[in-house]
């Protein structure tokens, strides 16, 4: 028998006869643990003391005072459960949004630069040429 | 306690694991206090017994355990179902209960027995339940000088007489290092009695 085999043995609180005595007899660190281990049990086993518990009712309110006391304490189970999930869609959603809003600000920008391009380009080509005269803008003018 | 059932399917073994406490758990999560009555009806018992041995300080263990089951109600949405409850549990109340020793001041006595006190029977491995108040006052003045580890350990072997495979499971020790923690813990305690007879003699 090995040491290791025989204190799992004393610990499991097998029977100190046979085997385990006879190894005992050939070990001494092994005969210390079992006499170390039988000695603390007896005393403490000896000297145990009782304590009891507070009634559930007590117990109970103090659960539903802090339940009040904490927001957190608030939310049911099943939807604490559910926070993490909605954090990180929320967060997913925050994420496509701005990268949304991006693009569309960057659109926006370049419709108005298209359209301020266009307009100037129209602009340019039916804006009447004010230092001709009347007459010769209808090809009446002759000089 | 885990029970577990193995079941032969062809060239197939499923060894199926079953915590009894895991329908409760699940129920409790769900917001079922009849569940987590339950629970504490199942246990406040030993966690009681636990915490009061634990900190040799009876009278505190009502207040101890409404600490502990509380902490356990807003702590249940961590419980994992693949992982057995009872271990959980004590490890919740052990730690507990460190945090209480550790906090309370430590103030070196200097006591000594009682010299009408009769404790060499101690020496035998057989308790004496007439001895009981005479063994109360000695553990206590044992532990107050032990740390609070080591009181841990001891008193889920020696009181609440937990197996090694659920110390292991309750602490994260291998069972190598959980044997040799039990029998530093023990000779501890022991060179303590040997200092509080060497006082009481002298």
């Amino acid at each position: 028998m090995k040491c290791s085999e025989f204190r799992e043995q004393i610990e499991a609180g097998a029977p100190t006869g046979g085997e385990l005595r006879h190894h005992a007899a050939n070990c001494r660190n092994c005969a210390e643990y079992a006499a170390v281990a039988g000695w603390s049990g007896a005393l403490l086993q000896s000297g145990r003391v009782n304590g009891i518990g507070p009634g559930f009712q007590r117990l109970w309110a103090e659960i539903q005072q802090r339940n009040e006391n904490t927001w957190a304490g608030a939310l049911s189970f099943s939807f604490m459960r559910l926070v993490p999930y909605l954090a990180a869609f929320s967060l997913i959603l925050l994420v496509i949004g701005t990268m949304g809003y991006r693009a569309g600000r960057q659109r926006n920008l370049n419709t108005v630069l298209w359209l301020a391009g266009s307009s100037r380009q129209f602009a340019g080509t039916i804006a009447p040429d004010l230092s001709k005269q009347p007459a010769g803008t209808l090809g009446l003018y002759q000089p | 306690m885990l029970a577990e059932t193995a079941l032969w399917y062809g060239s197939v073994t499923v060894v199926e694991s079953q915590d009894p406490d895991q329908h409760l758990v699940v129920r409790a999560q769900a917001g079922d206090r009849e569940a987590f009555e339950a629970i504490y009806s199942r246990y406040q018992g030993p966690i009681a017994r636990l915490a009061a041995n634990m900190t040799r300080r009876p009278d505190d263990a009502p207040d101890l355990v409404q600490e502990i089951f509380t902490k356990i109600y807003f702590s249940l949405d961590r419980v994992r179902s693949d992982v057995p409850f009872r271990p959980w549990l004590y490890r919740v109340a052990g730690n507990h209960c460190l945090d209480y020793l550790r906090k309370q001041k430590r103030q070196p006595r200097t006591d000594s027995l009682n010299p009408e006190y009769d404790v060499g029977w101690i020496a035998s491995t057989s308790p004496d339940p007439a001895r009981g108040s005479e063994a109360r006052d000695l553990v206590d003045k044992l532990f107050h000088n032990l740390r609070p580890r080591d009181r841990w350990l001891l008193v889920m072997k020696e009181i609440e007489g937990l197996s090694l495979d659920e110390m292991a499971a309750i602490t994260g020790m291998a069972h190598s290092a959980l044997k040799v923690a039990l029998f530093r813990a023990r000779k501890r305690m022991q060179k303590q009695y040997q200092l509080l007879r060497q006082r009481t003699t002298t």
